[in-house]
Parts: C-alpha cells; structure tokens; sequence
C-alpha cells in the first residue's frame, strides 16, 4: 500500500501538516496534520510498503515496544483510509 | 478583424512592490489600477497584454481546476496554463488568459461586448480578476503572499482580520473606520497582500477587494492578524505559532496546483507566523469588539 499521488506532507510552524496538490482547491476547508509518528510513517508510505515493513523501520528507529508500534501504525493507516489517501 | 496595437495603453503598476506592466484599450482596468499608475523605466515582475475578441476558442490541455474559472496545463508550444471563463449557458468563452508557468507574462483576451444579466461588461471585469490572479501566483516568487482577509491601516499599524467567508471580516473592519472617526483605513476588504519589505512584514491594499471595491494604495508594517470567529461575548486570546497556522493557512491563496511554489508560499507563512502576532477573536458586531482588539495592539 501506498499514499495516493497528489499529497505533500512538509513541517511548517513546528507541525507536520498534509496539503492536497494539484487538486481543484482554491482555499482549504480544512488541514491535516501529522504526528512526529505519523510523518514518520507517512513518509515511508510515499513509496509502496507492508505493515510488515513499516513495523520493522518504525522499531530500527523509535525505542518502542513491538505490540504498541503495531497498534498504532494500524491505527494511523486506519485513519488515513477514511480520508482516502491510501492505496 | 485585426487589432490594432498602435492604440494600446501601456502603463505600469506598482501593487505590494510588485511592478506590473499592463497593455490594454480597456478603460474598466485602466480606471481600477489607476491609484496604483506609477511613472518608472524599472524592468515589471509582470507583464500582461489585455486584448478584446470577437470570437475565443476553448484551449486544449489538461484540465487541473474547474469551478466556475477553468484552468488547463500547457505543455507545447508554451509551458504554463490556460486560465478561463465561459458564459453561464457554457457556449462561449468570455474571458480567456494564457500564462507562463513563472507568472511574469500573460495574454488576456476578452469577448467584446459581453455583458451580463445587470448590463456589466462581465467579460472586461473577468480580465481584471485575471490580472489579479497572475498578481498573487506572481508575488509569491517575490517574497509576498495574498490572504483572503480585511486589512487596515490604524495609527500607522497594519491589522489583518481574516476568517472564512460570511464571519463579518468586512463588517469588523467598517465598525474600525466608524469606531475611529475614519481614521482607520481599510486598505483592501478582500484580499490585501503581505510582504517582506527589508525584513519587515507588511500589510498592502491592493485593486482586487472582490465584490466590496473597497481599497486604497497604501501599506504599512502588520501589528498583529486577528481571526475571527462568532460569538455572544467578546473575547480575545494570542494563538500558538501551531494554532495560527492552522488558522490562517486555509485563509492564504496559496498555489496547490504546483508543489515547488507550494514549498517557496509555505516557507513564506511560516516565517510571516513566526513573525507577527497572530489573535483569535471571539466577537459581536459591535464597538467592544474592536476596543478589546485594541487593547492588544494598541497598549
């Protein structure tokens, strides 16, 4: 899986924040921003990657024990699902 | 029939420190950029050609935006975008512009003669919002950003309300003018811009204010941005740097069809965030509001 084509994730004022690019916007509803974690991840999912895989670079980088880290990168896909960003 | 070129008007703007050249017969423009003529041999950040039409075509490309003003990428001959209007049966184009993907040169052509239900030259007034649109893509590779806010000019301090649409931005920058015996300013009512000038963030008015028609060529440094929010008591209460980002982020025009301009507008905000005080104001329409606002900037 994967993050759809059509998002930038950047830091701006001390957050991580998702903007649509090159969609029909001209002025934004609304701002998705991003946990330390969350960027951590979403990052990896710029390119194609298992849960497997972000759960092994989640725990090579993030003191972080294994059933937690899980449990919130299924969380975190959950979550971007619903918005549809996820492929 | 051919135009005849010999006739045009070329005259320069200077709109936020931003040099625009723009050649047109349209008296419409020429009278709406007037406060902003300037007398200069400097080279302009932007040019635009206005020109009217009999007959426009609808451009090729890829459409990238489409609600009510369509945008269509340009690859061959010319890189940049199409950028137009058609009438409200969708049968022709009313105004149409061609711009290069810096922003700094643009053909604008109109369709003569159109008018709409009131008799406005609606396809004249579209060419100006044009200009205005190739106005703030272009001031962002100037260190300059256009936010969707009521600005104003108060004892030489620069206020931005900004809120989403039918807050009352408008209706709290006239309760500063009538508050202040018109000593405060509103300096555009729709969309001023903010610019570094030196390393100071400034305020600027600017000719598009939307339907208000409310600006005057004037700037000056920002004091503070207030967003503005409904409520039954008046309350004013400093944001957190992460607060007013996502407050005032929505707010900016910011260039989503394009991620290296996106990165050049948000670096931009983030300096301007970090910058200047940014306030939410819980507010009625009324004198307290704008004394509790003062209370802040002006202590």
């Amino acid at each position: 899986m994967r993050i759809k084509e059509g998002y930038m994730l950047r830091q701006i004022a001390d957050s991580w924040i998702v903007v649509p690019i090159g969609q029909r916007v001209v002025e934004l509803n609304a701002i998705m921003t991003l946990s330390e974690t969350g960027a951590f991840l979403w990052q990896r999912l710029e390119k194609d990657i298992s849960i497997e895989g972000l759960l092994q670079q989640l725990l090579l980088d993030y003191e972080v024990d294994e059933v937690i880290a899980r449990s919130d990168i299924e969380e975190f896909i959950e979550s971007i699902r619903q918005y549809g960003i996820i492929e | 029939m051919r135009h005849d070129r010999e006739m045009d008007c070329i005259s320069k703007y200077k709109i936020a420190e931003d040099l625009i050249e723009i050649r047109t017969q349209s008296r419409y423009i020429a009278d709406r950029m007037n406060p902003f003529l300037v007398s200069t041999q400097d080279r302009p950040d932007m040019i635009a050609k206005v020109y009217s039409r009999q007959k426009l075509n609808i451009p090729d490309g890829k459409v990238i935006m489409d609600e009510y003003i369509t945008w269509t990428k340009q690859r061959f001959p010319w890189n940049g975008y199409s950028i137009f209007t058609k009438n409200r049966t969708n049968e022709r184009i009313l105004s149409l512009m061609n711009v290069d993907s810096e922003w700094t040169k643009s053909k604008i052509h109109y369709s003569e003669g159109e008018k709409d239900d009131l008799g406005l030259d609606v396809a004249e007034y579209l060419s100006f919002h044009f200009i205005g649109i190739m106005f703030r893509n272009n001031i962002i590779n100037n260190n300059g950003l256009v936010v969707h806010a009521s600005a104003i000019k108060y004892r030489n301090k620069g206020v931005i309300f900004s809120a989403p649409s039918g807050t009352g931005k408008s209706t709290h920058a006239k309760l500063w003018e009538d508050y202040s015996g018109g000593s405060a300013t509103v300096l555009n009512d729709d969309s001023p811009a903010i610019k570094l000038i030196s390393g100071v963030p400034y305020v600027f008015g600017t000719p598009w204010s939307g339907s208000s028609d409310k600006f005057i060529n004037a700037a000056s440094p920002i004091a503070a941005i207030v967003i503005l929010e409904q409520a039954d008591i008046n309350s004013i209460m400093p944001l957190s740097i992460q607060q007013s980002m996502l407050r005032l982020m929505p707010r900016c025009l910011l260039p989503y069809y394009n991620r290296e301009m996106m990165h050049v507008a948000l670096n931009f905000l983030d300096r301007i965030i970090k910058e200047v005080p940014v306030y939410i104001l819980k507010c009625r329409p009324d004198y307290h509001s704008v004394e509790k606002v003062m209370e802040y900037v002006y202590k």
